[in-house]
């Protein structure tokens, strides 16, 4: 909310510089967000008085002006101006606050020497079609910054919701400053209204849960005045429009009090005012001219006719104040801050009524506000008539609340006395009646927020000033489990960065045609997502991966190398199952391009780093077998196993795949299970250096080409045992001289016994056993 | 047969034929050529010291003595001048190998973090150090622990701050909008023992603008037990907001509104960009808002496990995207959600 430096003087007296009371009010919790500054930048413009005024065209007319010094021709299109008035005048020279500076210009033929202002040009308000007409005693050829406070200082307030419920009012904004200042802000007393008036209608409110108090009163047109500039300008400064006296006025009482008034014109209502839930498929124009259908979360004020206003909300069309009327009907209510809430997010209108209605207002602020409409009414020619009707009671304040000074002492670790805990409370307007150690505590009637002990300590830490707060650390706990997964992801993200990829993070929001794309339909969705492509709960983190690739490729951006860990979500029965995985990708070369050439990235780079990877991570007996994932090549992909266990799957996209995501290059990708790679990893032993020399040797094997290295590998492993310490293959050739359908497989083994040195025999034995097996099962002979 | 003085200058003539020879070799076949010739067993001077005892015996011990001093001398100026030629000879060989150094070297490619990785950890860390341990909790939460648990019912004001994603087919669950719900958890599991707790996550918002992403990520840290106080929490954010920002870095509280939280406060560190004489940043403020922070509500704990006349305690919670956004100058949220390599290669 919008509040005026100058208002909040007129409520507490002489404040500091606006800097000074921004900074406090944010220490008190009232962020002031912006402090703006309306018609900074004016200079040079004087009060004039309009001498005599002749039409120049149908539009324009020529205005004689009387300054204090000298006479001066203008030009205006302004069709508010008459003889006698006082107004802004700007000479030439003169600045405005938008920066331009006035020149003399030519009209038709006639010379206007500057201009008349409007507030908008002055930059205090927001009419701009009418000259601002300046009070009959704004002394004449004085300047108008001057005779009008500019630039005149606005806070722009941020509220939370707490604050909402006692802040939105220049009274509430006052009360807290002034906590600060040692000022105490007045409130005005709730009175009684009396007796309905004769030939009043009846009033029946359905239901004391949506509305708890209504009271209402009649009010009649006195004289025809325009809304003072002074209640004008604080509309302005408030970011609100002046419409008319009646209007102006209820909603002047609004911004002080912070009770929303509705005026309804008295000869447009007929019957007795009923305040009920709406009929679902009802119909009400508001105000704003919008026909709006009902629901039966409503609120209704409705007469014979049906509803005249939307409860707390915004009032009809039908019931509208006009120039016409002579006499309305006000009303000031109390209504379910709920109901009002939900009906203003349901039609999204966030009107200034109901932005209070919705936090909620304190019991007797209705009667409050009638009390200020009253002494207010005269400014603007009306007038309040006596009694008025209502229903409901004011509830009763409710008891005091009793705080115990030691709980507070505890809960901001500040060794406050009972005393001082009392003061700091009487310093925001609480009454607090202490004996020993504890104290009972009433607070202000607009402090609806205040409820239990620990409002009350929030309380006395604003009182005594949050700045004053210790500096401590808590005293130890003991330690607690943390879940491993968390260390693995942060080791594994550590480890291929090490192996070059960058980290990436995608959303968890993706659409779902790219999960059915890649083959991994959606499991879980939102309901209410923003937009498809952010409305499925993605299966697989290659989702966001590939699209990042894709996103790089397309803004010329090669060599990639991704990395990225996160949750995928699945179904379990009616569950969603949330599960860690880790994805990498590569597209085009490893690193830029050099005179030391360049390879594009294939399927056996992404192997190689998944192999050093595991490895790092110490998962043991890591291997692949042939894959069958559909977003992949089928002949180029593998899943990966340690043992048993099934960790993940890597391989080359699909082409068809890749076409689809806009990939145009190979693009190798990987996906692995955290949670599978925590099961399987293994605790970091130090195995003992081998002391006795190993023996090497090279085999060159012919076997049939479709024999998987793996199925030969492992049969290496399995016969020698643990006689083998390594073992590398070096090179894999097929085409002559080895037969066409064989290939030639060439190994470096590494033979070591933990127990004594291998001697040139037992390295014979144990390769011609190898051998013979190998022979054996796959009809392999040594080249 | 030589006499007395014609012996000495014979030796004399010997030694300045054979440094002629000596510093005439150029290469090491040279070398030795003169080594043969010089001090081979057919050489000159292996013939003069077998001619010593044909010496008179007066003279014996002098040219005895001159020509092994000869010898010794010989010896080693050949050693020296090995080494010259071969020290010569590495020298051009090197020379022969230069390259051009300003060459680019061979180019490897970095792997490296993301931002907000870095900053995720930077934060754990922060709190680990202050014996806090970590916790995680799902990202598909019930609405019972993402609002009802944390003193948010429904139809409280605070919800509409929570623009909330709902699950399909699941009625009762919502992405979670915080990483609150974490705190609830983390007391079941730990009442009545004290808890000292930090989890990072994931949480989702109906939003999408330049400062708001529909997911991003939240730090959260917990402390409950008895006699916890609001000095405790501004001791752990104060160290906590060093190890973030700085040994300098300053610090203030300000009330605010949490539900779950009573007393609130919001928490401003000094403007790291101009250093608190106010800049575009901090709207001339010279105070960044970092985090939100409070004493746990009563109605928290009681959801927790813990009773509220006996236990007490504190919370605080980051965006992480605003502190690396902050922290490196990132002006637009989304930009860390598009894995962007040209981004990602300045970490
Ligand atoms: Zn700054």
């Amino acid at each position: 909310m919008r509040i005026s430096h100058a208002w909040l003087t007129e409520i507490l007296g002489p404040l500091p510089a606006p800097q000074d009371v921004a900074r406090i009010l944010t220490e008190q919790g009232l962020e002031v967000e912006a402090l703006e500054w309306h018609g900074e930048g004016l200079s040079g413009a004087l009060v004039a008085q309009v001498q005599e005024l002749s039409p120049v065209t149908e539009r324009l007319t020529r205005v004689l002006l009387h300054t204090a010094q000298a006479d001066a021709i203008c030009v205006t299109g302004a069709p508010n101006l008459e003889a006698g008035l006082k107004v802004p005048y700007a000479p030439p020279g003169t600045r405005l606050p938008d920066g331009r500076t006035l020149e003399t210009a030519q009209f038709h033929g006639v010379t206007s020497h500057g201009m008349l202002l409007s507030a908008d040009e002055i930059g205090i308000g927001s009419d701009h079609d009418g000259i601002l007409v300046l009070p009959q005693d704004a002394p004449l050829g004085e300047d108008v910054s001057a005779y009008l406070g500019l630039p005149e200082a606005v806070y722009e307030i941020g509220l939370t919701p707490s604050f909402a419920q006692h802040c939105q009012s220049a009274i509430g904004v006052a009360r807290e400053l002034g906590a600060r200042l040692g000022r105490s802000a007045p409130n005005v007393a709730a009175q009684p209204l009396g007796q309905p008036p004769r030939s009043s209608p009846s009033l029946q409110v359905e239901d004391a849960e949506i509305c708890p108090l209504y009271a209402g009163v009649w009010m009649g047109r006195r004289e025809d005045v325009k809304t003072p500039l002074w209640m004008r300008r604080r509309l302005w400064s408030c970011g609100m429009r002046p419409v008319s006296p009646i209007v102006d006025l209820t909603n002047y009482v609004m911004l002080e009090l912070g009770q929303p008034l509705h005026p309804f014109a008295e000869d447009k209502i007929q019957g007795p005012i009923r305040v009920r839930s709406a009929e679902a498929g009802e119909e009400l124009e508001t105000l704003d001219g919008v026909r709006r259908v009902l629901s039966a979360e409503d609120i209704v004020i409705a007469d014979d006719r049906g509803p005249v206003a939307l409860a707390g909300v915004m009032g009809s069309a039908r019931a509208e104040v006009d120039a016409a009327t002579e006499r309305v009907f006000l009303e000031a209510a109390l209504f379910s801050p709920r109901r009002v809430s939900r009906t203003m997010r349901r039609i999204g209108l966030r009107s200034e009524a109901a932005q209070r209605f919705a936090h909620g207002l304190a019991a007797d602020l209705p009667l409050r506000a009638i009390a200020r409409l009253r002494e207010l009414a005269p400014a603007v020619g009306w007038e309040v008539l006596p009694g008025g009707i209502q229903a409901g009671e004011v509830a009763p304040a409710p008891p005091p609340i009793t705080v115990a000074a030691a709980y507070v002492r505890t809960l901001l670790g500040m060794p406050l006395t009972v005393e001082e805990q009392a003061s700091a409370l009487r310093s925001l307007g609480f009454a607090v009646e202490s004996a020993a150690d504890r104290f009972a505590v009433s607070p202000p009637r607009d402090r609806i927020d205040v409820r239990e002990a620990c409002d009350v300590a929030e309380e006395v830490l604003r009182g005594v000033g949050i700045g004053k707060l210790d500096v401590e650390l808590p005293p130890p706990a003991p330690a607690a489990d943390e879940p491993a997964v968390y260390y693995l992801r942060r080791h594994a993200m550590q480890v291929f960065m090490a192996l070059g990829y960058r980290v990436a993070v995608s959303y968890s929001l993706v659409d779902p045609s790219l999960l059915a794309t890649l083959g991994q339909p959606a499991e879980a969705a939102v309901a209410n997502a923003l937009s498809v492509d952010l409305s499925a709960l993605r299966t697989t983190l290659r989702a966001g991966l590939l699209q990042a690739l894709a996103r790089n490729l397309a803004r010329g951006v090669g060599e990639i190398a991704l990395v990225e860990a996160g949750r995928v979500f699945h179904r379990s029965r009616a569950d969603v199952v949330e599960e860690e995985n880790l994805a990498f990708a590569l597209c085009g070369p490893r690193a830029p391009i050099s005179r030391f050439g360049q390879q594009p990235a294939d399927f056996f780079d992404l192997k190689g780093d998944l192999e050093a990877a595991l490895a790092a991570l110490r998962i043991p007996d890591v291997h692949v077998r042939p894959g069958s994932d559909p977003a992949l090549h089928p002949g180029r992909q593998a899943e990966v196993l340690s043992g048993e266990r099934r960790l993940g799957t890597l391989g080359e996209l699909h082409p068809r795949v890749a076409q689809q995501l806009g990939i145009s290059e190979r693009a190798l990708v990987g996906e692995l299970s955290l949670e599978a790679m925590l099961a399987a990893q293994v605790a970091l032993v130090a195995r003992p250096l081998p002391r006795y020399p190993a023996l090497v040797r090279d085999v060159a094997l012919v076997v049939d080409e479709d024999l998987p290295y793996e199925v030969v590998r492992q049969e290496v492993r399995e016969v020698l045992g643990d006689l083998l310490a390594a073992d590398a293959l070096f090179d894999v050739f097929a085409g002559a001289p080895v037969p066409s359908g064989k290939k030639s497989l060439a190994l470096r083994l590494t033979l070591q016994s933990p127990e004594r040195t291998l001697t040139e025999a037992d390295a014979e034995e144990a390769l011609s056993r190898l051998l013979q097996r190998l022979a054996d099962r796959f009809g392999a002979r040594l080249r | 047969m030589l006499k007395g003085m014609d012996r000495m200058k014979d030796v004399e003539a010997l030694r300045s034929d054979a440094l002629r020879d000596i510093a005439a070799a150029r290469d090491e076949a040279a070398l030795e050529q003169a080594r043969i010739v010089w001090l081979g067993r057919k050489g000159p001077l292996v013939d003069a010291l077998r001619g010593i005892k044909d010496a008179p015996a007066a003279e014996r011990r002098d040219l005895g003595l001159a020509l092994n001093r000869l010898r010794d001398e010989l010896e080693s100026l050949m050693t020296e001048r090995q080494a010259e030629i071969s020290e010569r000879a590495l020298f051009a060989r090197l020379r022969g190998e230069t390259f051009d150094v300003t060459l680019p070297g061979r180019p490897r490619a970095m792997g490296g973090p993301h931002p907000l990785q870095l900053v995720e950890d930077a934060l754990v860390d922060a709190l680990h150090a202050l014996g806090f341990h970590f916790a995680e909790g799902p990202e598909v939460e019930s609405e019972a622990l993402n609002f009802e648990a944390l003193n948010i019912p429904a139809d409280h004001p605070a919800r509409e701050m929570h623009d909330t994603f709902f699950v399909q087919d699941q009625p009762g669950y919502v992405l979670r909008t915080h990483t609150s719900p974490v705190q609830i958890r983390a007391m079941r599991k730990h009442a009545p023992q004290p808890v000292r707790m930090i989890t990072v996550g994931r949480v989702y918002r109906r939003d999408d603008d330049v400062t708001h992403s529909p997911v991003f990520h939240q730090m959260e840290g917990l402390a409950v037990g008895e006699g916890i106080g609001m000095h405790h929490l501004k001791g752990t954010l104060y160290e906590f907001c060093r190890a973030i920002f700085g040994e300098d870095v300053r610090i203030r509280l300000r009330p605010s509104y949490f539900p779950f939280t009573e007393p609130s406060a919001e928490v401003d560190i000094g403007c790291v960009f101009c250093g608190g004489e106010g800049c575009r940043i901090c709207k001339g403020t010279g105070f960044i808002e970092i985090l939100g922070s409070g004493m746990v509500h009563p109605h928290v704990l009681r959801e927790g496990g813990y009773d509220p006349a006996v236990h007490t305690g504190f919370a605080f919670g980051v965006g992480v995207e605003r502190i690396a956004m902050l922290r490196y100058g990132i002006d637009d949220v989304r930009l860390l959600f598009q894995s962007d390599l040209r981004l990602l290669r300045q970490f």
